[in-house]
């Protein structure tokens, strides 16, 4: 961590609760919580605490935006196995990074949320790749894209369910809800079953992107929902 | 690495020199790095400007508050990585 105590990152992870944190943090806390362990459950009284405790709009936003992120990383990284950088490539590899000018993301899109065909309220950029992700021309069907990433948000409460084929759905189980949990054998088995490890990655980032955008439609839909 | 996701004549050309580079300087095949540049027409633009924001921390948050979010989903996600 950059710019804050260790010690209180150790306590914040330990017990955010009680970790001595300011009011607002606790609040982005509590928001990134909500996103990532009951992505399906009304927000409301959130917004209204995190708009107590002084966060605008944007701050809102800003965190489940990184929640987002990493649910979608995190996801990725345990079905693929990731090499995890050693504390000694850590800090190098920070100021690599922070070097990479194309990297940044550029400005905020104003608005910054739409109501998607399905009725849900996303991020602009987020509704925008939908289309790409689940539509273009891969080494998997679309068809296969669009039932996992609804499969694996039904698997985090979302509504929209889709029928993935029989051999996919226990690995899009653990995609979904404990992909840490995703082992050697599981990929091997899909394998063996004649998906090319792209079209693998594929259809995994349709499920991992359907399991994590759960969390980000209901806390735009309790921001702004009365505004549509 | 379960899958083969370096090997790919698809990514554009500055990833591929942005990954050339973090290998070099750290030995390692970032998997986020591969992860948002595969293929240009499966990870849009603008899906990949809003994931760096979110990887970044550049917005209402400091640096160390969202580093401080991603390792609090991290643990929350039991995620190995």
């Amino acid at each position: 961590m950059l710019d804050l105590d260790a010690r209180l990152v150790e306590a914040v992870l330990a017990d955010w609760k009680s970790a001595p944190v300011t009011p607002r943090l606790r609040a982005g806390l509590a928001l990134v919580e909500a996103v990532t362990l009951r992505p399906a459950e009304p927000m409301d009284a959130l917004v209204v605490d995190a708009r107590a405790a002084g966060l605008d709009d944007a701050a809102v936003e800003d965190a489940a935006n990184v929640a987002f992120h990493f649910n979608l990383i995190n996801r990725a990284a345990d079905a693929f196995d990731f090499t995890r950088p050693t504390a000694r490539q850590l800090p190098r590899l920070a100021r690599l990074l922070d070097r990479m000018k194309f990297m940044r993301s550029g400005p905020r899109a104003s608005p910054s949320w739409t109501k998607a065909p399905d009725g849900a309220l996303r991020p602009v950029e987020v509704q925008a790749g939908y289309a790409r992700l689940l539509e273009a021309p891969c080494a998997s069907s679309p068809e296969h894209r669009r039932a996992a990433e609804a499969f694996c948000a039904h698997q985090r409460g979302a509504r929209r369910d889709g029928a993935v084929p029989a051999e996919l759905r226990h690995y899009l189980g653990k995609v979904a809800t404990a992909a840490h949990k995703v082992v050697d054998e599981d990929v091997a088995a899909l394998r063996a079953a004649g998906w090319s490890d792209r079209a693998l990655f594929e259809v995994t980032m349709a499920g991992a992107f359907g399991a994590s955008v759960v969390g980000l439609e209901t806390l735009f839909g309790a921001l702004y929902a009365q505004g549509t | 690495m379960r899958i083969d996701l370096a090997n790919n004549d698809d990514r554009p050309l500055f990833f591929r020199l942005a990954m050339a580079m973090v290998r070099r300087v750290t030995g390692l095949e970032l998997g986020p790095l591969l992860l948002i540049s595969y293929e240009r027409r499966f990870i849009a633009g603008a899906l990949k400007r809003y994931i760096l924001r979110g990887m970044r921390g550049q917005g209402a948050w400091t640096k160390g508050e969202a580093e401080l979010f991603a390792g609090f989903v991290s643990s929350l996600n039991s995620c190995r990585f």
